[in-house]
Parts: structure tokens; sequence; C-alpha cells
């Protein structure tokens, strides 16, 4: 093992997998810094450039011992002994690798703002053990093919397997869930996770066993292989990673305007309520009432009163005062925004033109669409049909907006 | 010469380029799947055809025909060959883009792409290959809706000279190898 690991090959390719990791998760600005599994779910978005990297390094190992090592030992111990130690050899910087990858993502995350404690360990187990089953699969690869062509062929079959994977035509566990977006709400299913888990040591270690037992052994271990893996076709066709429970009861900031959200939000929530305070006192001015409780959104809350706290795109993006605005101006229990039908254009003509209106308020500076309104109505006429349009949507009732919102 | 090319790999890759490449310019560049998930750039018809010619680019510098030219021919016959291995990229790259690629681009697109798929190549095959594969991962490693980075040479739009001047030396520079130090050992 010590001579496999002073080799050049598996410092190049855990270099590659390390920055191809690194990039993946510095895109976009790390967006998802302060969500901590939605990092450990963008090192699963790597998997597409990691593992085929991994699966060409390991058919290099294999068409090097298949010409070299393993014409001396054809089967038996001390063939399982030389791929353990090989296995071991590239085991040890590829955990190493999936294991700082997410210590590092938990570490950023719990140093950000807002930053929730939802990591979990499995992701990072069902990479590290994908990594581990790729590497198998491509050392019998290149044992196989007897060739360098045997790295292209691994790297590819690999990419494939991934892409298909994830584009739901195929189904093997091997996949990721990789998000895209926040996973607040987000639980682990350890069922599932467990389930991947036990199909890919089960997968490996049958290739494992292929290549170490005679030929005429190896009829019944093929069908066993070609098992699995029809069972991993049934048995994951759709992606069960994880389930939406709200995990941590949420704290509601004081009156007047209450907002609740978990405590790693509270600092944010009393900002929101600050916020929607000063929404509701413009709408007061108006002679139209608004929601005086509102709970910070999250996945499965969509149908109530909800304010935007984070931006499910980008984590750390500050609050701004625009998103609870829009959130108090147009509450979210109006069934018309969540029915099956989308709403007609005079509708969020309305919401557009009561937010402009009420920012125009609070920042006196004239922002569109009640700008291009002010101008072509007038003072008193624009107010008139940003009351319309602002009881309109408090009520939920289209019937109430303005009739000419609709040639707008 | 023309024996060698059509007994090694790269001819077969030069097809699927120019077929991709021709498609491309048909069909525009519909997804063909997003290996990184609906967020990230997603594999295109052109790229897989500029993917092709690059590698086969690559390949052609190491083929039977190359040897040939090395081992029997004059410095002229490995320009000209060079040139030819160029040029059919370069078709490639314009007709992927509808004829409509900016030179700037396009010499960064041929300097990162080819030129140092192809200088890698004359140094080690390993080298190359790994390359062929960072190629792939660089192009689907960009954002959807942003502009792609300086690293993913088959997309990305430069701004500057530095790295136009750059590419341009390394096109350069593999075909000064090339035609200057031929290959005679075992080509692919």
């Amino acid at each position: 093992m010590r001579a496999q690991l002073r080799g050049r090959l598996v410092w190049l390719v855990t270099g590659l997998m390390l920055a191809a990791m690194a990039t993946t998760l510095s895109l976009r600005d790390a967006d998802w810094m302060g969500d901590a599994l939605w990092g450990q779910e963008t090192i699963g978005v790597a998997q597409v450039l990691v593992l085929p990297l991994l699966a060409g390094g390991a058919a290099v190992v294999g068409w090097r011992d298949v010409g070299g090592i393993l014409t001396l030992i054809p089967a038996g111990r001390q063939r399982w002994r030389h791929f353990w130690a090989t296995f071991g050899a590239w085991a040890i910087p590829v955990v190493a690798l999936y294991a700082v990858g997410n210590l590092f993502v938990i570490v950023a995350s719990w140093w950000s703002e807002p930053s929730i404690p939802n990591a979990t360990p499995w992701p990072a187990i069902t990479q590290t053990a994908g990594a581990l089953l790729v590497f198998v699969v491509g050392y019998a690869l290149g044992v196989v093919l007897r060739s360098w062509l045997g790295s292209v062929v691994a790297a590819l079959l690999t990419a494939a397997v991934l892409i298909l994977d994830r584009m739901g035509a195929i189904s093997t566990g091997l996949a990721e869930y990789a998000a895209s977006g926040t996973m607040l709400g987000a639980v682990a299913n350890p069922a599932y996770f467990g389930m991947r888990l036990v199909w890919m040591v089960f997968v490996g270690a049958l290739i494992v066993a292929l290549l170490v037992t005679v030929p005429r052994r190896r009829t019944g271990l093929l069908v066993a292989l070609g098992a699995a893996l029809v069972a991993g076709q049934l048995t994951f066709p759709t992606d069960d990673s994880y389930g939406i429970r709200p995990k941590r009861a949420d704290t509601c900031t004081a009156t007047p305007v209450v907002v609740c959200a978990p405590p790693e939000f509270r600092d944010r929530a009393v900002r929101a309520a600050e916020m929607a305070g000063q929404t509701g006192a413009v709408l007061r001015a108006l002679g139209v009432s608004s929601p005086s409780r509102f709970v910070m959104w999250q996945p499965g809350r969509d149908h109530l009163d909800n304010l935007r706290l984070v931006d499910p795109g980008t984590f750390r993006a500050p609050l701004t005062l625009q998103t609870v605005v829009a959130g108090v101006v147009a509450p979210l229990s109006c069934g018309l925004w969540s029915g099956p039908e989308p709403p007609p254009y005079s509708w969020f003509y309305s919401k557009a033109l009561v937010e402009s209106f009420v920012m125009s308020q609070l920042t006196a500076r004239i922002t569109e669409p009640y700008g291009r309104l002010l101008t072509a109505k007038g003072a008193e006429q624009s107010r008139a049909l940003v009351t319309q349009a602002a009881t309109a949507l408090q009520e939920c009732d289209l019937a109430k907006v303005p009739p000419s919102f609709s040639n707008q | 010469m023309i024996r060698g090319w059509l007994a090694d790999h790269d001819w077969r890759l030069a097809l699927l380029s120019t077929g991709l490449a021709g498609l491309a310019f048909v069909t525009g560049q519909p997804v063909l799947a997003s290996p990184l998930g609906e967020s990230y750039q997603g594999i295109t018809v052109g790229l897989l055809a500029m993917l092709c010619s690059c590698v086969g680019f690559a390949l052609s510098l190491r083929s039977r025909a190359a040897a040939a030219l090395g081992v029997r021919s004059g410095a002229r016959y490995r320009l000209l060959w060079f040139v030819i291995q160029l040029l059919l990229v370069v078709a490639v790259a314009e007709s992927v883009s509808g004829f409509a690629l900016a030179p700037r681009r396009l010499v960064f697109v041929i300097g990162w792409g080819a030129g140092l798929s192809g200088l890698l190549a004359l140094v080690s095959e390993g080298g190359s290959t790994l390359y062929g594969f960072l190629l792939f991962a660089t192009c689907v490693l960009s954002p959807r809706g942003e502009p792609a980075r300086w690293w993913a040479p088959l997309a990305h739009a430069p701004v500057g000279d530095a790295g136009v001047v750059a590419a341009a030396i390394v096109v350069l520079a593999c075909g000064v190898l090339y035609v200057a130090n031929p290959t005679r050992r075992a080509p692919f």
C-alpha cells in the first residue's frame, strides 16, 4: 500500500477531484453557504465530474496490474491481498477528500449568517461509498479491457450512468440528490440512504469477488451482479433521499406585526417584522388593512401568509425591504396564488403596482410601475387605483381589481 | 498518408465532429442533457462537436498518418497536415456558431481547446486524455445564465487580449513542435 501511495497517479487524480469539487462549491459565490446540507449536496453535484476521473484513474491501475503483477497471481488469496492493498491506497485519499469536503461546508456554513444546523452524515457516507464503488468498477474495466482505452471507457461509462440516472432514464442508486437550491426544512430519509449504501457495498463486493476468483466460479457471481443491477433499477426509481419536515419549532416576534421563524432566523424575523409594520402603516394610510401575523417561508408553507426571510437560491443574500413588502401587500394565503390556473395579468400588475407604491413611500424614490401611472393619471387618481388594487389583493378578490388594469 | 489516416481512430472523430457541427448548424443548440443539474450548462450538440474536434485534432498529430509523415516526408508535408487538421477544427467551430464566431473567441477556442490538447498529445498521451476530460468538465461546470469563465475555453468569450495571445502562442508552439520535431514513437 505504501508503494502505491508513493505513486503519482493517485495524488494527481485525487488532486483533480479536489479541484473539481472546490470549483463546484465556489460557483455562484458559494450560494449554499449557511445551508450546510445544500453544501453537502453541492458536493453531490460535482459527482459527474469527480467520479469519471476516479474511474479513469482506477482503470489505468487495473490495466497496469493485469499486464504486471496479476500475471503472477492468477487467482486466490494473494490476488485478494493485492487488490485490498491497491484499494486501500486509493481509499485513503478518496475518503479524506470527501471528509474534508463535507467538513468544510459544515464549518463554512457555521460561520455564515444566517446558518441552519441541518448537516447530516448520510450524504457524506453515500458519496464516499459511491466513489469507492466507482474505483472498483474502473479497476475491473481496466483489468477486463487490458488497454489504456479502459480509462476512457470507464470514465465515459461512469459519466453516462450518472447523467442518465439524474435524467431518470435509469436508476442505479449511485447518483446523489444534487440540490440546486436551499435544503431548508429537508430531512434525510435514513432508510433510502441505507438501502443505497447496502446496494453499493453489495455490487462492489461482487465485482471484487469476480476479480479475485478463477474463471469457472464466475458464472454465479455474474448472475448475482446482474440481479443486483436489476434490483437497483427497481429499488431506486424515484429519489426519496429527503422529506420535508420542519424540525425546529418557530419562535415569534412581539406585536404589532408578528413574524414566526425558526430560532436561527430570529434576527431576520425581527427586522422583517419592523419592515412589515412600516408596510402595514402605508397600507393603513390608504384605508386598507393587512395581516399582522406571518410565518417564515419554508417548503410546505406556501399556502400561509409568509415572508421570504431567506432567498432559496442564494442562502446568505441579505434580507431586503422589497421582499418583505412583496409578502405583505399580496398575502400568500390567497388561493389565487396557488390555484390550478394562474391568475390573469391584471392580478400580477396590481401586485407590482401596490409594491412599487409602498416602496416609493418608504424610500422616498418613485419606482415603476407606480411612476408611470402617476405620470399618466395624476396623484389623486393614481392613489385611488392603488387603493383599489391593494384592497383586491388583501381581500383576495379578483373582481375588485380596477378594470383598466387589463389593458396595462 | 490517406490510408494511414483512414486506418486510424482520428478520421472517425473528424467525421463525427463535422456531422455534429452540421447538425448544430441546422438545429441550433438543443440541450441533450444537463449532467450537473438544471442550474448548470447542459451538453449541446455544438459542444460535443467541439470536444470531438479538439480530441480528434490531438489524435491526428499522433496518428499513423502523422507518424508516417514524420518518417518519410519533409517538414512541408507535416505543415500541410497540421494546417488541414487545424482548418477542420476552425470549420467545426464556425459551423457550431452559425459562421458568426468573433475572431478573438475563435483564436481562444482553437488555442486552448485544440492547440493545448495537441501540444499535450505530442508530449504525453495520458496528459492529452486527461485534458480532453477536463475540457468536457469545464464546459458543463458553468452556471446557466452566467457567461462562461476563462477556464471553460470552449464556451468562454474573452474580453482581454492576454488569453487570446497566449492561445495563439499555444497553437504556434504545437505547430512548431509537430513540424520541427516529428514524433517517431508508436502512435496511440
